[in-house]
């Protein structure tokens, strides 16, 4: 990284940015850089070792496993699916709410987006590989993973939520690579001739001869918009037919119709948080303040909690209708009375109520009290995900005791390095990629615009002019439309 | 490039071709069918909705190493459509009626169906003991199973299982849609990758 970061000095002078005389753009790349031109320090060396080393155990207990058998990850007969397949749906999740709010803040033209974007991107792509892995573990016997290939069954939900989960990561590996062609191609320029073979390789060769054009402009941003409205409905479809796997069981309580919105939404949630951490600790790590304000997180904030409302009228509406019935309903009493409560009201207060709270409350209503409340939902949607598998998977059908499930070290320690995984990939991918995507925030322009707040009304106005083509005169501010009413009368 | 692509794709296919033979080798291998052999499927009375699944297998035919109708057991199926796939699901065994040397032997299991229409049900005649699993012998029938036997004569009626032909036509609509999303967002990547190298060379070349 020295050549890097002396390479970058020498030749500073030929970016664009930098000969512009855009102060504003300096700044931003020096910013965007600092994760790559900069010498890792003790600090990030400690923790991505610490991470390392609970990814490491976590691949020790999954040979432990593969050896000893499901039974000493605490799976048995009478609780057949546990925390692994929990694991699978956070994971995955998380990545679906990164990528789509990505998409839609691209979509609805959110200037305010351009700090948050790669960072989102990114953290899509990382926890929809762990996700994926997680079904390593969950199947057991991982040998069998290519029957699913060499003899497909087409009436399997598995089948399909392989085919989804497939085709949303190609999708997600496609919308994170198109914002990265400026970049590579600027990252190109800075090192100039004295590149190494890979960074030849890696940057140039990824860039393909970008200029920053007109044309090629043109061609990056309708590629984008094409993939942005392509990973909302596979983001939808992947959660949907995850959803599957439970609900075209004859299991009682896995059996709903109201599951794959209900796991759609709680995908959004859990990952509306996961963006909010992994965009706080980037900007504590990498001191982006100034680009990433509190308003950012505000604005994250209430779109958690209207999601999170969303999601516990879901809940609220799969256990009153199944429970009224008073048909098969052991698993709700074990839910909200039983062994499982405890689990249960942590995901009601921690994760619905506390959120709620934060934001409403104007003092707590800023980065720090957002990224604890985010803190929590995350901890709390796995804790939820866990109580919609294990009660009714754990439900004797005919008769009989319940099952029951308990957490081994070696389930606990595969969750951990899962856990552990995000942050470590993440932080060695920014030594390799800019922080920002620095095509975004020039567009973006000043600090003002990346503040900048825009009405329903702009938003529409803004994506009539993309898609449909008709200009439609918005007001520049909520407040300016008021005050002429007011004027008016 | 274009070499390699063609490499590729003719190493995939040479590869998928292997996988099917071995299935098609151990598919195979595991059945054998050899002499005559008869399966009726009547009503057990004429008000009844159950059915009698009656099989005849010529013993002349079977295996000189079994000694007596106990060393062999049919096995009776009927075939179900889940989704698109289709399938043999057993609903029941039963042992033979009469003894080696008798010209037939005969097996017999009632059977209440659960669907209405055309049923198509199977038997298959295997050995007890050794080469568990090789089927002798079989025989299919297919039986218009009518929910109330009193009722209109079958050949009039032709009932039909809920969504039976649109898993067939799902499945197809399914993998063709994945592939149509597979060929946008790959024909979306090589779109910009395509625009960016050509400008770019363009521009680089003024």
């Amino acid at each position: 990284m020295t050549v890097i970061e002396k390479t970058y000095e020498a030749d500073a002078v030929e970016v664009n940015h930098s000969q512009s005389g855009n102060h504003w753009m300096d700044d931003v790349t020096d910013s965007a850089m600092s994760s790559m031109k900069n010498k890792p320090g003790k600090i990030w060396w400690l923790i991505v070792l610490l991470l390392g080393a609970v990814i490491v155990a976590g691949v020790v207990a999954w040979i432990y496993q593969l050896k000893h058998g499901m039974g000493s990850a605490g799976y048995n007969d009478r609780s057949f699916w546990a925390v692994y397949i929990a694991d699978v749906i956070t994971f995955i999740g998380v990545s679906y709410g990164g990528a789509v709010i990505s998409a839609i803040l691209r979509l609805t033209g959110q200037s305010w987006r351009a700090p948050l974007t790669r960072l989102a991107e990114a953290m899509a792509l990382v926890t929809v590989a762990i996700g994926g892995a997680f079904i390593f573990p969950h199947l057991g016997r991982p040998d069998r993973f290519l029957n699913i290939v060499v003899y497909p069954n087409f009436s399997s939900p598995l089948f399909w939520d392989f085919m989804a989960i497939l085709t949303y990561t190609v999708a997600t590996t496609i919308f994170f690579y198109l914002p990265l062609i400026p970049d590579m191609a600027f990252i190109s320029k800075m090192l100039g001739e004295k590149k190494k073979l890979w960074q030849r390789m890696f940057y140039s060769s990824l860039s393909f001869n970008w200029l920053g054009n007109e044309k090629q402009k043109k061609a990056l941003h309708r590629g984008l918009t094409i993939i942005s409205l392509l990973i909302i409905p596979l983001a939808v479809s992947v959660h949907s037919v995850l959803s599957w796997a439970f609900a075209l069981t004859s299991r009682p309580g896995w059996m709903e119709t109201v599951f794959p919105p209900y796991f759609v939404i709680a995908a959004l949630y859990s990952g509306t948080a996961m963006v909010v951490l992994v965009v706080a600790g980037f900007r504590k790590g990498y001191k982006l303040q100034r680009f990433i304000t509190d308003r950012h997180f505000t604005r994250l904030g209430y779109l958690m909690v209207a999601l999170g409302l969303v999601y516990i009228y879901l809940t609220l509406a799969d256990l009153i209708t199944e429970g009224y019935t008073g048909i098969t309903t052991g698993w709700i009493q074990q839910t909200v009375t039983g062994s499982y409560a405890p689990a249960f009201w942590f995901y009601v207060f921690a994760g619905e109520l506390l959120p709620i709270l934060v934001v409403a409350i104007k003092k707590t209503r800023n980065a720090t009290g957002i990224t604890i409340a985010s803190f929590f939902v995350v901890i709390s949607l796995w804790v939820k995900r866990l109580v919609i598998v294990l009660p009714p998977a754990t439900q004797p059908l005919i008769a009989g005791p319940w099952g029951s499930y308990h957490f081994t070290w070696v389930s606990i320690t595969i969750t951990l390095a899962g856990v552990a995984a995000i942050p470590f990939l993440l932080m060695i991918m920014f030594r390799f990629i800019p922080l920002f995507s620095l095509e975004d925030m020039e567009e973006a322009g000043e600090l003002g615009s990346i503040e900048q707040v825009s009405t329903h009304t702009q938003i529409l106005a803004r994506i009539l002019k993309k898609y449909v083509g008709v200009e439609v005169a918005a007001p520049a501010k909520a407040e300016m439309t008021v005050q002429a009413t007011v004027e008016g009368e | 490039m274009k070499n390699f692509l063609i490499k590729s794709v003719l190493t995939v296919f040479i590869i998928s071709g292997l996988f099917s033979l071995m299935s098609y080798t151990s598919a195979k291998a595991a059945s054998v069918t050899s002499g005559d052999s008869t399966l009726n499927v009547a009503l057990k009375s004429p008000k009844s909705s159950t059915l009698l699944l009656t099989s005849t297998f010529s013993s002349t035919q079977l295996a000189s190493t079994a000694k007596s109708s106990s060393d062999y057991v049919a096995l009776y199926f009927v075939q179900t459509t889940e989704f698109s796939s289709r399938g043999w699901m057993q609903i029941g065994s039963a042992s033979l009626s009469a003894s080696t040397g008798e010209e037939n032997m005969t097996s017999t299991v009632s059977y209440d169906p659960t669907w209405t229409g055309r049923e198509t049900f199977k038997v298959e005649l295997l050995q007890n003991q050794n080469d568990a699993g090789v089927v002798l012998n079989s025989a299919t029938t297919v039986f218009n199973v009518l929910k109330d036997p009193s009722g209109f004569p079958s050949s009039e009626i032709n009932y039909q299982r809920p969504m039976n032909q649109v898993g067939k036509w799902l499945v197809r609509g399914l993998l063709t849609l994945v592939a149509l999303v597979w060929i946008l967002m790959f024909g979306v990547l090589g779109f910009v990758v395509n625009r960016v190298s050509k400008n770019g060379k363009v521009a680089l070349n003024d």
